[in-house]
């Protein structure tokens, strides 16, 4: 294969005698790519390219460093501008005659005859007929909202009760999961006198919730 | 303790058994004009940098003169050290060591004939080529045409023809490599393939998307910080370890004994060279993972240096012979500063230390550590050892040498030593809200001070290696007048 001459033995014969690594050495470079291998695993945010924060994500996807709570307000309210401002307008006043307001509704404060589990039952299955929201009458409908998660109810809920001088302690997931799960046979949306003959469960805490004065 | 210890001086033995003498004849001329326009840009960037340096003590020195500012200056310093010396040098090594390692003289044959003509008068334009747009690359940054891309000052068309003009040369260094004489590829020869096919890569990439056509700007960050990584760690240390690994065995009359531990060495500097910058980035605008790799390749990085250190230093037995070789001397030395980098650099990585350190002096020591240490010490090796072959006879001045080598050394690393230790006050001292600002500025100032001392001795130093070099090559001159050639 080589027509080099004698010399060449210099370059490519003799002096590859491999002489075997330190064992130590070769347990340092062994730890020193452990290392590296571990460090990518729990630094790299999953190897997505929407994570900039090194330790938000492990590599499996899942929170290593538990990501900042959201404020369900803040979720509730975008939710809210989503699916019902059409009817109950950003201010939450309805409109007159169609759309019931929801600042200082009973129905939403959870106050005299009504409870939380109205207020979650008739958004989850919706609302028909004749019925009076803070002595006005109205005659109209509420489309059932089922498609919507517990967790965006919850918020929706929670944010409905704290805007616009409302102050009615928040609904969590869970008790809406509780309602669903308890109204599920229901197929028809609900008229006031069905609601009303369920017994009202009444928010654990501060009941004392009041519209603000304006 | 070796029975093919060969004497010093006696190389050629040591080369594949082709004509040296007709080898190098072939490249002479391109090689030594490649090493001479280097050596001249050294002393250029070299006086830039002090004045840069100056800049930082006396802010007003030199100012209201836009076109003498420090944001002109710097970059054309940096850019002049990584073009017009670096990588020129480099050219001029990886030919000539590609020639000699190949057995091939340029062009086949003698290297006398009509294709080693051509082959010689297109790589000195290529080098004409380089020189211009390195020249017109400057100048542009000096008007205030910079791209303002780091390292990739230079406006578009200067780095298309640098481009033009590597791949002009370099590609005769991997068709030299394709027609070689000598069997089984040495060690120095993969290094000097892989250079060569990766700066056009780096180099073309990152002009093409940062100045030819940038793209958009969140991703412009980590490509700059791959080029930067790239630029060093795989195309000019490769050649300064080929010039190692190729001059080394020879000198010190050894051989070099663990070719796989050099395998394993060659491919991890590969695999975790392009990585090596990415750390630049971290807290940056980047998703979390790249700036996680560049921490891992920065502290992996460690691997193939320590197992280039060990397969190389493994060869020095005799101190004699170390001490008695110029070029020797700074193969070593180049190889000690390319491991303290690699460690510094490691270290600098670790996201806590790189929050203290990064935007001080700190990270400017690494870089100058990298460039004129790990980089420039083994090309001035490779050039101490190849000038008076390709002459064929013995050109240096050993006062001249001598006192080059020592300046290096003290210059680099006094400046190295004090840009570390006043970066990290510097970093501690910006991360303590009880300090001001200005206090942090007084605290550098001393720094800054003794730093432009130690640039004055790398001025000095260059300034000698040019008078050395131009003596050698009057010398060449006056010679070859009295021998009528």
């Amino acid at each position: 294969m080589n027509h080099d001459h004698h010399n060449n033995q210099h370059e490519n014969g003799s002096e590859e005698t491999s002489r075997p690594l330190s064992p130590w050495l070769v347990g340092a470079f062994m730890l020193a790519l452990c290392w590296g291998g571990f460090y990518l695993a729990f630094n790299s945010g999953g190897f997505r390219q929407d994570v900039y924060e090194s330790n938000a994500v492990n590599w499996a996807g899942g929170g290593v460093a538990a990501a900042a709570p959201v404020d369900p307000k803040v979720v509730g309210k975008r939710l809210y501008n989503q699916n019902c401002v059409v009817c109950h307008q950003a201010s939450g006043m309805g409109v007159a005659g169609q759309f019931p307001p929801l600042v200082g509704s009973e129905y939403v404060l959870a106050e005299g005859n009504m409870g939380d589990n109205h207020l979650v039952m008739l958004v989850l299955n919706g609302l028909q007929g004749h019925f009076m929201v803070k002595g006005q009458a109205y005659n109209n409908a509420m489309v059932p909202w089922k498609q919507l998660s517990d967790e965006q109810i919850a918020d929706i809920l929670t944010y409905i009760r704290s805007d616009w001088g409302n102050n009615a302690p928040p609904i969590t997931p869970d008790f809406v999961a509780q309602i669903r799960k308890e109204t599920a046979s229901a197929t028809d949306s609900y008229t006031q006198e069905q609601l009303m003959a369920m017994p009202a469960m009444k928010p654990a805490a501060s009941q004392g919730s009041a519209p603000a004065k304006k | 303790m070796s029975d093919h210890t060969l004497p010093h001086h006696q190389h050629e033995s040591g080369y594949p058994p082709v004509d040296s003498k007709a080898i190098d004849a072939s490249v002479r001329l391109p090689v030594i004009i490649l090493f001479g326009n280097a050596i001249h840009w050294l002393v250029v960037a070299a006086l830039l940098s002090l004045v840069v340096s100056i800049k930082l003590i006396a802010p007003g020195f030199l100012g209201g003169i836009s076109f003498l500012n420090y944001g002109r200056l710097a970059p054309m310093a940096r850019d002049l050290m990584l073009y017009g010396w670096a990588s020129q040098a480099a050219l001029g090594a990886g030919v000539w060591l590609m020639a000699r390692l190949c057995g091939q003289p340029l062009g086949g044959g003698d290297g006398q004939g009509i294709g080693g003509m051509l082959l010689r008068t297109l790589i000195i334009s290529a080098t004409v080529l380089w020189n211009l747009a390195v020249l017109l690359g400057t100048l542009a940054i000096f008007a205030g045409y910079s791209t303002g891309v780091e390292w990739l000052e230079y406006p578009g068309w200067a780095s298309a023809m640098l481009l033009l003009s590597f791949l002009l040369i370099g590609i005769w260094a991997v068709l030299l490599f394709d027609r070689r004489s000598t069997g089984r590829a040495e060690v120095a020869q993969w290094y000097l393939v892989a250079a060569f096919c990766w700066f056009p890569w780096v180099y073309g990439t990152a002009n093409l998307l940062l100045v030819w056509k940038p793209i958009q700007a969140s991703a412009q960050g980590p490509i700059q910080s791959w080029y930067c990584g790239s630029l060093l760690a795989l195309w000019l240390l490769p050649v300064a370890l080929a010039s190692a690994y190729a001059l080394l065995p020879r000198l010190l009359g050894n051989h070099l004994n663990r070719r796989h531990l050099a395998t394993l060495g060659f491919w991890m500097l590969l695999l975790l060279g392009g990585w090596n910058g990415m750390d630049r980035l971290i807290g940056g605008p980047v998703p979390a993972w790249m700036t996680s790799a560049g921490v891992v390749a920065g502290v992996l990085f460690l691997i193939p240096l320590f197992m280039i250190s060990i397969n190389l230093l493994g060869m020095v037995r005799k101190r004699a012979i170390v001490a008695g070789s110029i070029s020797c001397r700074f193969l070593l030395m180049g190889l000690y500063a390319l491991i303290t980098v690699g460690v510094i650099g490691a270290i600098a990585s670790l996201p806590d230390v790189s929050g203290a350190v990064r935007f001080t002096a700190f990270t400017e020591a690494k870089t100058q550590l990298w460039i004129l240490g790990a980089i420039s010490l083994p090309l001035f090796g490779l050039l101490y050892e190849s000038l008076p072959q390709l002459l064929g006879r013995d050109c240096w001045s050993p006062v001249l040498s001598g006192r080059h080598y020592i300046l290096t050394l003290v210059g680099l690393g006094m400046l190295v030593t004090l840009m570390l230790l006043g970066g990290l006050f510097t970093g501690l001292a910006l991360a303590d809200p009880t300090v001001s600002f200005l206090n942090i500025t007084s605290y550098s100032y001393p720094f800054h001070v003794m730093e432009c001392v130690a640039q004055l001795l790398l001025l000095i130093a260059a300034l000698i290696l040019g008078a050395n070099i131009t003596i050698a090559l009057a010398g060449d001159y006056l010679l070859n007048k009295k021998t009528g050639k």
